[in-house]
């Protein structure tokens, strides 16, 4: 019963927070739209289009967490109440996370579209394939949640509250880089709209760099998960899905940030677009590096642990 | 042995199911649906490549020439300002074949039933192959530097004299790394996919799963093209000269 009232505790904060993340971001897309329209009124049916998509992106992330409380609910018994409150939370934070970095890459590409209109078609086209992006970071916590949900009893439910955490964790600080760089590519479409292709490809890069971030957590979670079974497995994999995490969240942050400087370098000198996505390229890989040392060091140690 | 046989086995299998189809004679090694799926892609390439240069002219005559004429000039445009013209030309080989394996195996884990049927399963979804991959790069790289440059292409790592205690370690390290960096990226990447595809495939399987298989379209691709661009990157460092 305890469990039960646990749970379904977690669910309601859960579905909130989601809901607040997902109405600020389209709050944010909105007026944005809107910003739009009275300034380029001639175009209005093509921001309209824009801002649809990008809000049935962002409404369908809370459609993800109620769906995620729905199949945890016939699951809940007392010994699992702590990983399906800990999971119906992560997954709220995570859908959070990807709704703000949505919400800000989809502002931009309504500037964008009021700037250059006549180019708003690969704004739209960009900006969709951001949005693809942050929309999967959430759909691979779900996913996450999905697999421990499988597996999951009194003997594993210390890491598998954990591992949640940590994959709600990496999906916040990939959607942040994501949407720093999204918003900043955005920016160079308008900025220099002959070389809307160019910025795309380097954008598409790098978010794939993100996204892979989340995706080693993953991975890790998914191989730990058949060792943590014991105390020292259980600790062990907490510790260690932490550590990816906060791994994951530094590198997420700094790619971020190299994404964005180069797609600004891209509209400022277009003619470089080659040069500059090889050196982004190469700045993204050491930064992902990173990540992958402690992937490797607890792909090791824990094979000694268990 | 624990972490060897999950290294080997990509990390998903549990250890009561055998996936081995059968031994070579003589050396004992396993054949199992990651072996079957890359004889699978070697005899497709290599059966691509037979037809397309079965009677090869100046002006391409047939499409096979003309298909691959195409794929070969493309790859060297690609690589050509990365690494410069004299570099894509020499090392083209190698990148190319990179790129088409590397690319064919993560497009092979998208195709129906692949890893739950006996025979199907993506290659690059398990490290000892993509192991196998950065080995090849490894040693490719340090014959190509040696082979040109000679001993002076060691010298990197003991340039001022007085730092090389320092530089040394660091810079034989360094060349470890980066195939170990190379090989975790890509099998992380497809694994880690093919995970989420299929719990969400589990989970709700109308709609929801075209996400992610969208999205592993886009990654299988780019995931061949980061493999090659960083060896390409490796093998232009490891012969330019220093000015």
């Amino acid at each position: 019963m305890s469990a039960m009232v646990l749970f379904s505790g977690a669910a309601v904060l859960a579905m909130a927070l989601a809901a607040f993340g997902s109405a600020y971001a389209q709050g944010r897309t909105g007026a944005a739209a809107m910003d739009a329209t009275w300034k380029k009124p001639e175009v209005s049916g093509k921001i309209r289009t824009t801002m649809m998509l990008a809000l049935v992106f962002m409404e369908a992330l809370t459609l993800f967490v109620f769906a995620i409380v729905f199949v945890l609910a016939g699951r809940v018994t007392n010994e699992i109440g702590v990983f399906a409150a800990v999971a119906v939370v992560s997954m709220g934070l995570a859908a959070t996370g990807s709704a703000l970095a949505q919400g800000r890459t989809a502002a931009a590409a309504l500037e964008s579209s009021w700037r250059e209109p006549e180019d708003s078609g690969d704004t739209r086209t960009s900006m969709m394939l951001g949005l693809v992006f942050m929309e999967a970071l959430t759909l691979f916590v779900f996913a996450i949640v999905f697999v421990l949900a499988g597996s999951v009893d009194g003997s594993r439910v210390v890491f598998a509250s954990a591992a949640v955490g940590a994959m709600a964790l990496a999906a916040i600080g990939s959607a942040a880089g994501q949407g720093r760089t999204a918003a900043a590519a955005m920016q160079a479409t308008w900025k220099q709209p002959a070389g809307a292709g160019n910025t795309r490809t380097s954008m598409m890069l790098a978010l794939v760099f993100m996204e892979a971030l989340t995706l080693f957590v993953f991975a890790i979670v998914f191989v730990l998960n058949g060792r943590a079974t014991t105390l020292a497995g259980n600790l062990f994999g907490a510790a260690a899905v932490a550590a990816m995490a906060m791994a994951a969240v530094g590198s997420a942050l700094s790619q971020g940030k190299a994404g964005a400087a180069a797609m600004e370098a891209t509209w400022r000198q277009p003619e470089a677009a080659g040069d500059i996505r090889t050196s982004m390229m190469l700045a993204l890989v050491f930064m992902e590096a990173l990540t992958l040392f402690v992937f490797a060091i607890v792909f090791v140690l824990s094979g000694m642990v268990a | 042995m624990d972490l060897l046989r999950l290294a080997v086995s990509g990390g998903g299998e549990g250890a009561g199911k055998s996936d081995v189809f059968f031994r070579l004679p003589g050396l004992g090694l396993e054949v199992t649906s990651i072996v079957t799926t890359t004889w699978a892609i070697m005899a497709i390439v290599l059966v691509l490549c037979w037809l397309g240069t079965r009677n090869l002219g100046r002006v391409p005559r047939t499409r096979g020439q003309a298909l691959l004429e195409l794929a070969v000039d493309g790859l060297r445009a690609f690589f050509a300002p990365i690494v410069g013209e004299e570099n894509a030309r020499r090392f083209l080989p190698l990148l190319g074949s990179l790129f088409i394996f590397i690319l064919l195996a993560n497009y092979s884990g998208l195709l129906p039933g692949a890893g739950h049927i006996r025979g199907l399963k993506a290659p690059t979804s398990n490290w000892g192959v993509t192991a196998g991959l950065a080995a090849v790069v490894f040693f490719s790289v340090q014959y190509s530097g040696i082979r040109k440059r000679g001993l002076r292409y060691f010298k990197h790592m003991v340039d001022p004299w007085y730092l090389s205690p320092l530089l040394l370690p660091l810079g034989v390290i360094e060349e470890f790394v980066r195939p170990f960096a190379l090989s975790l990226r890509l099998v992380a990447n497809i694994f880690g996919g093919e995970i989420v595809v299929l719990a969400l495939l589990m989970a709700i399987p109308w709609f929801l799963p075209i996400v992610p298989l969208a999205l592993e379209l886009i990654f299988g691709g780019i995931q061949a093209f980061i493999f090659t661009f960083l060896t390409a990157i490796y093998l232009s460092t490891a012969v330019a000269e220093e000015h």
